[in-house]
């Protein structure tokens, strides 16, 4: 290895000094402000709405009455790390809502809630989905590393072509530390625009002011960084062999951006057409079956109860039955009425959480199976560089489904619990679900109540609101998941340093 | 004067490389393959759409047992999926396909398809995607050295150390790889047709013009590429400096500009959020209460009997609220329309994007179909609610009173059925062959620009070029 820190350095200054460096600098540096500048002011624009989404939830908490009316909504925050690896951050939507009615799900498939998405309802353009995203991680997936080709590729078969491969052999020089420093060279050279891409989108997301970024923010950046590292190191790799089996260098960056278009267009394209083509979307309407069952059964059960318990007409001034789950009066009943609804409530109340959970599970059915195409397309991606480097970036960035999903819906499971236990320790089931109005001031006639009651009517503005200063809290806690694709992307270049040492050994001088 | 001859060395030098065989055999295979995926693809799609015509058929049959029922039903109207999404796909899964709409309001357009949240952005196979990332590399990787090349081996100098035109050498070079190019490209689509022909699904003979038509715009998109590589190549006297240039070309017209025109857009075209939308609705129908003062005796026995003022006034105020909501629901999609037309204008800039844009509009799929959807649908809201106003005249139970509360306004509204056949129907129309052109003209003027601006950039860098 004597000659080793020679080649390399010949390699980086060669490299450094060409024109097609600054080529590759200036249009990774373009590329990389124009689009992080851009997905800044729409990060802005996220922020903006999070904070109109903050107000309401504000509001919605401070109009509950009685607790029927009761539901904390979710709302994540806008991931600054989705400006590196985007992944589902704004395909599943943002808001979930706690209540005893609502399922702890995103909007899309709240089956409790009685209007669906629609377009009009999210606020992201819908025909803008006709573009690509691009982030950090897409710049680097695309545009580096067809621009590690065009720097490679000519590496070695460059030399074979000017004759200076022959010159070179003629000293003592082991091929094998040829083919290193070689590869070493050009990796140092290529790691310059990608630690300019890196700093100066870590640069303009940190300096925005309306951007507060988490302690671990410049972390996971790294980590991101030494993954794009490694998948540039990948294609690197591949130019070389290539190079090392070609005799002209138009020839190996020919060949070279052959395989780039395989493996970064063809393949991954292809595979995640023909898995949609093949296998098809679990149609919803077994889903909606099955709500209309468990809606039904409800129903019924709800009939039955009315048929073991008739409410006295002639009694009830205030309420009728009407109403799909419990009616809430919320001002003033007769003593009967009020009974006779918290008898409703304390007999049909398990049957609407029973409900829910048939439902909920229902649901896990339905979006297992629907995950099953890219959960297939995913493994059939594994040993892409590409697809392991788009894997590392969302983990890091916490806009994988694991994280923008599943763990979502499982802390705000957990949430529901703990709201449900706190509506019963308010005795949020108990009056408090209809009205204010303690059962001990409640009358057997309308005409006992004294007028102030009438006053505070279900229309009335004024009717006093919950105190719900001591009500749970939901921090969202956002998980660290390793990226292993990591150790993937290290095996990935060990079989390829030994590939590409062996496939140099053997090959011609000239 | 020697073009003949260019031409034939031109393809004989190309045709046995195995760079232009591996590429025209992926092109070929492509081809084929899209006509067999795209004729089950829209086989299926099809079968989706007249499974809602029919259910949707039946539950608006229904509805006409009451007049007032028909007034309040949501109807669904779904846009036929397109013949020609073999041309384009554009992304059509990832669109809304239907809206639902009643007398009063049009929704804002709904997915009437199964959506798969969880499926990640990819590039379809059809024809211009096979054109746009296949056939435009396959045509830089074949003139990028067609001078450079012929610079650096000196054959250029000896070429025309013989009495050989510049021009005829530039026209032979590019005349021969266009013809070579046009060979597995006809190949695919001849066998593309021959599938489709077989078909008894597809009507091949309507679809013909299109297809024509796109050929023309394929040609032009052909010949562009050719003349970058060629422009490129006439600039520089080495093929390695010239590939890098085709490519870096390739690079920021097929990729980076295509990929960004909607982050400007985005910043250009603000949308109002559905919140402060429906909070103007709320303050607006504030405004119209506090103007149309009213009040109502809830008793059962009012209801059916002639409005009184209460209830004229209550109307008023509903109708004018509704009036609103439309008004600014519907600017918000044109906003939206807006924003998407910005992007797609700057996306433009690119010939690479206006050819796949030139094929969205051919196909009447994606963007430019849903567009040209919204805008029937539009259309025939008008004439259904046209409709059952003056239907309403004739009822001489009804009080001729519409607004939007199905749980009091059917009280004043007749109880009679309704003929189902005098319905007016929705009938997605494509534009037809001459709509399309008009569309498209603009589209294939600006390739024909950047082909006359690319061929006389080659010629002048050519013929500027020392052979010494």
């Amino acid at each position: 290895m004597r000659h080793f820190k020679t080649i390399l350095t010949h390699e980086f200054q060669n490299q450094i000094k060409s024109f097609k460096f600054t080529l590759v600098l200036a249009i990774t540096l373009m590329v990389t402000v124009f689009c992080v500048y851009i997905q800044v002011q729409d990060f802005a624009d996220r922020k903006e709405q999070y904070n109109q989404q903050i107000e309401r939830k504000q509001d919605m908490l401070q109009r509950a009455r009685v607790f029927s009316e009761f539901g904390i909504p979710i709302v994540i925050k806008p991931n600054p790390l989705s400006i590196f690896a985007k992944g589902y951050e704004e395909k599943l939507g943002n808001e979930i809502t706690i209540s005893w009615r609502n399922l702890p799900e995103f909007s899309r498939f709240d089956f409790m809630r009685k209007s669906k998405d629609t377009v009009g309802s999210n606020e992201k353009n819908p025909y803008l989905n006709i573009f690509t995203e691009f982030d950090v991680t897409r710049i680097v997936i695309i545009i580096l590393s067809i621009l590690t080709v065009f720097v490679a590729a000519p590496a070695i078969s460059g030399e074979r072509e000017n004759k200076t491969l022959q010159l070179l052999y003629t000293n003592p020089v082991g091929r094998v530390e040829f083919f290193l420093a070689k590869y070493l060279g050009n990796l140092i050279t290529l790691s310059i625009p990608l630690v300019f891409v890196f700093v100066s989108a870590a640069a303009m997301v940190a300096l925005q002011p309306f951007i507060q970024v988490e302690p671990d923010f410049f972390l996971r950046v790294l980590l991101m960084m030494i993954g794009c590292l490694l998948f540039i190191s990948v294609f690197t790799l591949l130019a070389l062999i290539i190079s090392t089996a070609t005799s002209s260098s138009s020839r190996s960056l020919t060949y070279g951006l052959l395989v780039w278009m395989l493996l970064v267009f063809v393949y991954p394209n292809a595979l995640q057409y023909t898995v949609e083509k093949n296998m098809e979307i679990p149609s919803l309407s077994r889903l909606e079956k099955k709500k209309s069952e468990l809606y039904d059964a409800f129903a019924q059960a709800k009939d039955k109860f009315y048929q073991n318990h008739p409410l006295n007409k002639d009694r009830s001034y205030t309420i009728h039955k009407g109403g799909q789950f419990f009616t809430t009066f919320i001002g003033v009943t007769q003593k009967y009425v009020f009974k006779h609804k918290r008898k409703e409530l304390k007999a049909l109340l398990p049957e609407l959480f029973e409900m829910q959970n048939k439902l909920m599970r229902a649901v896990d059915r339905y979006r297992s199976k629907l995950t099953q195409r890219q959960k297939l397309v995913d493994q059939l991606s594994l040993p892409l560089p590409n697809h392991l480097l788009e894997q590392t970036g969302t983990k890091l960035a916490n806009t994988n489904r694991y994280a923008r999903d599943i763990d979502i819906r499982n802390q705000a499971r957990r949430f529901r619990g703990q709201v449900l236990d706190y509506i019963r320790s308010k005795d949020g089931f108990g009056y408090k679900f209809f009205t204010q109005t303690e059962p001990i001031h409640m009358t057997n006639d309308m005409e006992d109540y004294p007028d102030k009651y009438f006053q505070l009517s279900y229309y009335r503005k004024d009717y006093p609101r919950l105190d719900l200063q001591d009500r749970p809290k939901f921090t969202y806690k956002e998980p660290f998941q390793f990226p292993v694709e990591i150790f993937f992307l290290i095996g990935l270049n060990l079989l390829l340093i030994v590939l590409g040492s062996h496939l140099f050994s053997g090959s011609k001088v000239i | 004067m020697f073009i003949k001859e260019i031409i034939i060395k031109e393809i004989k030098e190309n045709i046995t490389t195995s760079k232009f065989l591996f590429l025209a055999g992926g092109v070929i295979v492509l081809f084929m393959l899209n006509a067999m995926v795209s004729l089950s693809d829209y086989q299926e799609r099809l079968e989706n759409y007249q499974s809602i015509r029919r259910a949707e058929q039946k539950a608006q049959k229904e509805q006409c047992e009451q007049f007032s029922n028909v007034v309040f039903h949501k109807l669904r109207v779904v846009k036929r999926p397109s013949a020609e999404s073999f041309i384009t796909h554009a992304k059509a899964d990832k669109l809304p396909n239907g809206v639902k709409m009643d007398f009063f309001e049009i929704s804002n357009p709904q997915y009437f398809k199964p959506l798969d949240i969880y499926s990640k952005s990819f590039i379809s196979l059809d024809w211009t995607n096979i054109l746009f990332y296949l056939i435009s590399f396959l045509c830089l990787s074949l003139s990028y050295n067609a001078l450079s090349g012929e610079k650096i081996n000196r054959t250029l100098q000896l070429v025309l150390s013989n009495q050989v035109p510049r021009a005829s050498v530039i026209t032979g070079k590019f005349t021969g790889l266009f013809t070579l190019i046009m060979i597995p490209i006809l190949i695919g689509m001849i066998i593309h047709i021959i599938i489709y022909q077989l078909s008894p699904e597809i009507a091949i003979e309507k679809t013909r013009p299109f297809i024509a038509l796109f050929f023309t715009g394929m040609l032009l998109f052909v010949a562009l590429n050719l003349l970058t590589g060629l422009l490129i190549s006439s600039l520089t006297k080495q093929p390695m400096v010239s590939l890098s240039l085709c490519l870096i070309v390739w690079l920021v017209f097929a990729v980076v500009i295509p990929g960004t025109g909607w982050l400007w857009s985005k910043q250009m075209v603000e949308i109002q959020s559905v919140h402060s939308i429906k909070v103007r609705i709320a303050r607006k129908s504030q405004e119209l209460l506090k103007m149309n003062q009213y009040s109502l005796k809830s008793k059962s026995s009012w209801k059916g009997k002639a409005p009184t003022e209460g209830l004229l006034k209550r109307i008023h105020y509903k109708q004018k609220e509704q009036e609103i909501m439309n008004r600014l629901w519907h600017r918000r999609i044109q906003k939206q329309f807006q924003q998407t037309d910005h992007a797609i204008e700057f996306a433009k800039i690119s010939p690479y994007a206006v050819f796949r844009f030139f094929g969205e509009t051919i196909s009447d799929n994606g963007y430019s179909g849903h567009k040209h959807f919204y805008h029937q649908v539009q259309n025939f809201h008008s004439t259904y609610k046209d409709f059952l106003r003056n239907r309403d005249q004739k009822y001489e139970d009804s009080y001729h009173k519409f607004w939007n509360e199905s749980w009091m306004a059917p009280h004043w509204m007749s109880s009679k059925p309704i003929n189902y056949e005098a319905l007016p129907k929705f009938t997605y129309e494509r534009p037809n062959f001459s709509e399309t052109l008009r569309k498209a003209k603009g589209n294939i003027l600006y390739l024909l620009l950047w082909c006359m601006v690319l061929f006389a950039g080659t010629f002048i860098a050519f013929v500027r070029y020392d052979v010494r």
